[in-house]
Parts: C-alpha cells; structure tokens; sequence
C-alpha cells in the first residue's frame, strides 16, 4: 500500500457522494437533449403558429402521456421506489419504472438515490437542488430558483448508489428496468409519432403526434415537477414548520403535478403515501395508488391519521413560535 | 487488504458484479463492457465503492469508466497498488 493511499483510508471520505469527470459529461449530454432541447419544441409551436396548433388527437396523446409520465414519476420513482410509502408485485414495479422513464428526468436508480438525499440535507449544505444555498439577496435568491428549477442538472455531484439505495440495488426485477431508462424514452418519443400517424394517415400527423405528444409533453413534465425543487422550496405554506427545511405547500399546483405540490406535507410524513392530506388537499398520486389497491395490484399503503397530522403540526409550530 | 493481484481483484470484482446483476459469477464475462453485463452509473459507483471497501483504499471512481472492462479495471487498480 503506497502513503497516499493509506493517509486517504485513515481520513475516511465522506462515502455518500462522489465527483465523476465522467459523470458530469454524461450529465451535461443529458440536459442538452432533455432539458434544453425540448425549449426548441416549445419555440416552434409558438412561432409557427396557428400551423402547429394541436389537433384533437395531438392534446390526447399530449394529456394521455402527460398523465403516464407524472404519475410514474410521483408513483413510481417518489412513493414507490424513494420512500417505500405502499408495497405491489413485480409487475407494477416494472410498469411504474418504464412510465417515469418515458419523461426522461433519469434512471429509477439516480433519481431515488439523489431524492433520499434531498431528504437527508433539504436545504442545508449538499442537498443538490437547494434553492435557499446562495444567499439571501434578491439576485442571490433568483440565482437560487435558476439552479434549484433547472441548472443543477447540468453537472452536479453524484450520490453513492451503495449508500443511498442498497434495497433498491438487491432487487433484481428493478436492474432489469433500471437498465432499459433510454429505450423508454425513446419509446416516449415515439410512441406519439406513431399514433398520430396512424390515426391522422399522413407525416404531418405523426410530426405533430410527435411535437405535442413528445416534446412539449416533457418540457411540460419537466418544469412542473421541477417547480417541487424551486417554488416548493421558496413560496407557499408551512403548515409543518421544519428549521432549515425550507419545504412548502402549493396548494394551486397540487393537480398540475399530480399531488407532488403538497411538498411541506411531504417532508414531514416523507414515508406517506398520501402527500394531499384529507377531501381539501386533491391529490392524484393517491387517487391512483387506491386505484391500485382496489384492483388488487396494491397493498400496505401508508400515511399518519389526522390525530397524528394535527399532533405534528402543533409540536413543530409550537417549536418555531 | 491492500495487496491484490489483478487476477484476486478481478475474481472478487466479478463476484460483487454478479451479486449486482442476480446473475451466476460464471456469466459474467471479464472482458466484457461493464455497460453491456448492464452496469449503469449507478451500479458501476456502486461496484467501485464495494472494491475500494475490500481493499480499504481509495479509489477514483473514473477508473470504472477508463477502464470499463471487469479485467482491464482490475489491472488498472492491481497497478495503482503497486
């Protein structure tokens, strides 16, 4: 054993992330093609307007896939995989895995890994998207929502896999998925194309299929869950009053992002499966989790009873007043 | 632990793989690309982190990707051993 290599071993590095030149090229490719590039969609709908207006079977695939890809993602990759809020079978883990892949925000593995340490750190030093790091001026505050909603995904550190996911890791069903993360999203994107045209029978039926269906399907995705990162973690309610947690409750959000909004209920239940807590809170995630259940794909779903929501919200206002 | 031949390592190296992958040690080919047995990022971190616990040293986690074979990357750490 050479010095260097002794003195690291006794110093012990932090074990739970690491940096990858590698990686962050990886990274920095997949946020041109699925972040920056979809903007490209968004513009040529608008300028070619009203050449590109949708047809009604371009806002059904639009709304269709909107709906698979949201609900994988809150579902699957959130309740499901991150925090083990309700238990199924194979089946579903695989179905829940290929639909969150389909909005092209990373594989199952990165994203719960990075999620449970968002968890772990919410907005003190290492959470990765963190929109409340930067200061507390007003330009430090944008700068704050830009990294937090968007630029942190260009490069960033990556969480140690055998740290974070073990239990994901032993699972073999969940690799086989896992692995598949880019023929889903292609599939995504060519799934619309197909089906418009076959139903309208013409190339410019597939193309729309395609721009509405496909590209501007995830840019839609895309910024209304990463509006959990940024707005969730600078505007709205704190019903739970959590110290450095900046997280909160955006209520007028909640359907857009299929219960994801109720994010300050989240971070003080992190292990529920209901995020929208009660009739007033909507939340679609949930609804499709009891689907689940009454179909029988679903069972031993979690999530605290109104004594113990009302009993944590007096404790953690009590300790912020 | 910091003693390992390349050949130590790459047994020991194939054998977490296969923990990984669920799959038989003997399925799993040394020379082939750890994306192909289907290590993404993620697993390949994963593996990285298992094979610098069994040595006890520290190892640069690009190793995996200069070297992406389960041979080539067991060379590669049997040489920085020395």
């Amino acid at each position: 054993m050479t010095a260097d290599f002794a003195k690291s071993a006794q110093r012990g590095r932090d074990r739970s992330i690491l940096t990858s030149p590698r990686i962050k090229r990886l990274q920095l490719l997949h946020f041109l093609v699925f972040d920056v590039a979809p903007i490209a969609g968004v513009i040529v709908a608008v300028v070619g307007w009203p050449r590109t207006e949708p047809s009604a079977v371009d806002l059904a695939l639009f709304f269709a896939l909107w709906a698979v890809t949201g609900l994988g993602l809150t579902v699957g990759y959130h309740r499901r995989f991150s925090h083990r809020a309700f238990d199924c079978g194979p089946g579903v883990d695989a179905a829940l895995i290929v639909m969150a892949s389909m909005a092209a925000r990373g594989p199952m593995f990165s994203w719960a890994a990075m999620h449970r340490r968002h968890h772990e750190r919410s907005d003190r030093e290492g959470d990765l998207h963190s929109p409340n790091l930067f200061g507390a001026s007003r330009l430090a505050r944008l700068r704050g929502f830009a990294h937090a909603h968007f630029t942190w995904m260009a490069r960033h550190p990556y969480p140690n896999a055998g740290y974070y996911i073990p239990d994901l890791l032993q699972q073999p069903g969940l690799l086989r998925w896992n692995r598949r993360y880019y023929v889903c999203v292609a599939a995504g994107l060519a799934l619309p194309a197909l089906i418009g045209g076959l139903v309208t029978q013409s190339w410019s039926g597939a193309a729309s299929a395609f721009l509405w269906g496909g590209v501007i399907r995830l840019f839609v995705v895309e910024h209304t869950m990463n509006a959990i990162n940024s707005l969730a973690h600078l505007i709205g309610d704190r019903p739970f009053a959590r110290g450095a947690d900046a997280s909160r409750n955006l209520a007028w959000a909640s359907i857009a992002t299929w219960g994801e909004a109720w994010h300050n209920n989240h971070h003080a239940f992190p292990w529920s499966a209901a995020f929208g807590f009660g009739a007033r809170q909507p939340d679609p995630g949930l609804w499709f989790i009891r689907a689940l259940v009454r179909l029988g794909l679903a069972w031993d779903v979690k999530s605290p009873d109104a004594a113990r929501i009302a009993e944590r919200a007096e404790a953690e206002g009590a300790k912020e007043a | 632990m910091a003693k390992a031949s390349a050949e130590e390592i790459a047994v020991w190296a194939r054998a977490e793989a296969a923990k990984i992958l669920q799959r038989p040690p003997e399925r799993i080919d040394l020379d082939a690309k750890l994306s192909r047995l289907g290590l993404d990022s993620a697993t390949a971190v994963h593996l990285m982190v298992m094979i610098e616990d069994w040595l006890g040293v520290e190892l640069d986690p690009e190793l995996a990707f200069e070297h992406p074979t389960l041979r080539r990357l067991a060379e590669a750490i049997a040489e920085r051993l020395g």
